[in-house]
């Protein structure tokens, strides 16, 4: 490992993953300290699930290393695999069974204790629900279902691809508190994202991927302030809004001429958003990936 | 290998089944068929088109049972001085069957007495079949059933592939009883797996299978472990409703079980390189249709028995045959027994080699 990488719960050095010619993962390395929420982000295809895919062992790595709670994922997939849980991008659940033998079912597999069933339910709030079929739930209580599935086995560590991709604004919010909860308790969590307001409002430490590679690096608040610029906007009398880079040359000439001319009707700042910084980065929209 | 795992794994795909119903379609293939075969046998019988010809060796003075035959129109009969004369027309191929009525056998009937009858069939064609079926019910109908006839058949032409022997001959229930309980081994073999693998693959919930503690060995054991529980459980289902639970059942046994695990091996197969069900229940069909036809003609068309020679479901078809119809001893069935292994281990190498490839997930 290199010094960048030394330490932390997840430990990452130049991890590659190949599909034929195409290199989906390319030499990241990164750490994660124990208890963060750590966040990936990046627009579809970028190479963030693969990633959590080889951090998983669900797919070996073409070349690199990484460690998950101090155990290799090409030697110790099995104990690996007892220590996290996962929420897929996918709501993959099996949809005849309900709530509470989907839940048991995964239970069996970690052989935890019988009582964790119930307990992991109540815990997302789906124990009124747990004796109805998942294939009659909302996507908003499938999720809850997949989230209570991750912590059957009580894990350390979580990984969360997407976790409220295509859920309404409610359960949304729902959800990101529970994560934070869970964050709280001194769960160190991966969460991959394409939604930057997510990642902006639970991560406490971010890697920006584009292209399989990681283009930056640091706190939300630390990226937004190196690579995003906040703005001023004005607004005349007549409507029309005029935006300047705040602290700006242009900024001070652009306030006092319309100061002077008596036409200011409002003045605000906006802070530069995760968005700003990935497009500033890449060229790039972070929902599409379209240049 | 972790056998907790196993099992939680087979109950659970067993429920799944259950509750999409996919158990109950392949129950019910598996009744269907004997009622088919039922039916398509007594459509053939009431048939007044068809006739089947037929021989009899009156020993005594029988004058109503041979007069009462004769009036049937289902059948074509001629009168024979002997049974040796009987067995040779049947081998020769110009009756499908004979009745030995020994002397006094209208007497016995109207005394009230259980007179024996022996029925001479060529349990390797169809015809003889219905013949044996059609007299047994007129028979009866004849003396009252009250006083049912002992009647006993006995086939005077070897089946192909059997171990050969002129022992006691098949009832249809016994001839069809090996072909149904293949055609259920074969059907709910091949499709079991694909049914419940490639689900599993379509919504991805393998991969949060495989994503717990558990070895792909487990995942693979504890669903090969519910196709071949289903596939025996068809096969009992299916011998009990063909009411052929005769002959050497322990061997039978055996053989349905070793037919389990290698169709259960080739739908585990399908599986692996089948990412939809659609796809596998296509690849499943294209290698069902020609085995189970190949089963239902092969013992009528000279042709076939060629390729009959290297197919594996005729070497379970004879090991059911001997052991169901002929109640053959398992010391004649090592050579059915050593090639179907063979190609059952052949079958599980290819699935070690493709799961090493391939994965179960991708």
């Amino acid at each position: 490992m290199t010094s960048d990488t030394a330490g932390g719960e997840i430990v990452v050095d130049k991890l590659v993953k190949r599909f034929g010619s195409f290199t989906a993962v390319d030499g990241i390395s990164f750490t994660v300290e124990k208890g963060s929420i750590f966040g990936l982000l990046g627009p579809n295809g970028a190479g963030k699930s693969t990633t959590i895919k080889m951090l998983t062992c669900q797919e070996r790595p073409t070349s690199g290393r990484a460690s998950v709670g101090g155990l290799d994922i090409a030697r110790d997939a099995l104990k690996i695999k007892q220590k996290i849980g996962i929420v897929f991008e996918y709501q993959n659940l099996y949809d005849e069974l309900t709530a509470y033998e989907n839940i048991d079912f995964f239970r069996s597999m970690f052989n935890a204790d019988r009582a964790r069933t119930r307990e992991v339910l109540k815990l997302v709030g789906m124990e009124e629900h747990m004796k109805k079929a998942v294939g009659k739930f909302s996507k908003g209580m499938k999720q809850k279902v997949l989230i209570a599935r991750s912590l059957i086995n009580d894990p350390d560590i979580l990984f969360l691809d997407e976790p409220t991709s295509g859920l309404d604004p409610r359960s949304s919010l729902d959800i990101r508190h529970f994560i934070q909860r869970l964050s709280q308790e001194g769960k160190t969590i991966i969460l991959t994202t394409h939604n930057m307001e997510e990642a902006d409002f639970l991560c406490h430490d971010l890697a920006i991927v584009h292209k399989g590679k990681i283009i930056a690096r640091g706190t939300p608040k630390m990226l937004k302030k190196q690579y995003g610029q906040d703005v001023l906007k004005v607004e005349t009398k007549g409507g029309n809004v005029f935006e300047s880079p705040l602290n700006s040359r242009e900024c001070a000439e652009l306030f006092s001429r319309l100061s002077l001319a008596g036409e200011i009707f409002s003045v605000a700042s906006e802070e530069a958003t995760l968005e700003d910084v990935f497009i500033r980065l890449t060229g790039e929209q972070l929902t599409n990936g379209h240049q | 290998m972790d056998i907790s795992k196993i099992f939680k794994i087979m109950i659970k795909d067993a429920k799944l089944s259950i509750k999409n119903m996919s158990l109950l379609i392949v129950v019910a293939i598996a009744i269907f068929l004997p009622v088919m075969m039922s039916f398509m046998m007594g459509s053939i019988t009431a048939s007044g088109n068809e006739t089947v010809s037929i021989g009899i060796y009156d020993r005594g003075d029988n004058r109503d049972y041979v007069e009462y035959l004769m009036s049937v129109p289902l059948y074509n009969v001629s009168i024979y001085g002997s049974t040796d004369q009987i067995n040779q027309s049947i081998r020769d191929g110009a009756i499908v069957g004979g009745i030995d009525v020994p002397a006094g056998f209208d007497s016995d009937i109207a005394a009230k007495n259980r007179p024996s009858l022996v029925l001479l069939t060529d349990s390797t064609n169809f015809k003889s079949l219905i013949f044996t079926e059609s007299c047994k019910e007129l028979t009866l109908r004849y003396a009252g059933l009250e006083y049912p006839v002992i009647l006993q058949t006995q086939s005077v032409v070897e089946v192909p592939g059997g171990s050969g022997g002129m022992g006691d001959a098949a009832s249809y229930s016994g001839f069809t009883a090996p072909t149904l309980l293949l055609i259920s081994i074969i059907i709910v073999g091949v499709s079991v797996l694909p049914a419940t693998l490639t689900t599993e693959k379509e919504k991805k919930t393998i991969t949060a299978l495989m994503a717990t503690p558990v070895t792909q060995m487990d995942v693979i054991m504890g669903k090969s472990l519910f196709g071949v529980f289903v596939t025996v459980l068809i096969s009992v289902i299916v011998l009990f409703l063909s009411n052929s639970i005769t002959g050497n059942l322990p061997l039978a046994a055996v053989f349905v079980l070793l037919g389990a695990v290698a169709f259960n091996g080739i739908g585990l197969l399908i599986s692996i390189y089948s990412n939809s069900y659609q796809t596998a229940s296509i690849i499943s069909s294209v290698i069902m249709t020609p085995l189970m036809l190949f089963t239902f003609l092969y013992t009528f068309i000279d042709e076939l028995k060629v390729v009959g020679s290297v197919l594996p479901n005729v070497y379970l078809m004879n090991g059911l045959n001997d052991a169901i119809v002929y109640n053959k001893d398992v010391s004649t069935q090592w050579v059915n027994l050593l090639v179907f292994t063979a190609i059952t281990v052949v079958i599980y190498a290819v699935i070690y080699v493709s799961l090493r490839r391939k994965g179960l997930a991708s």
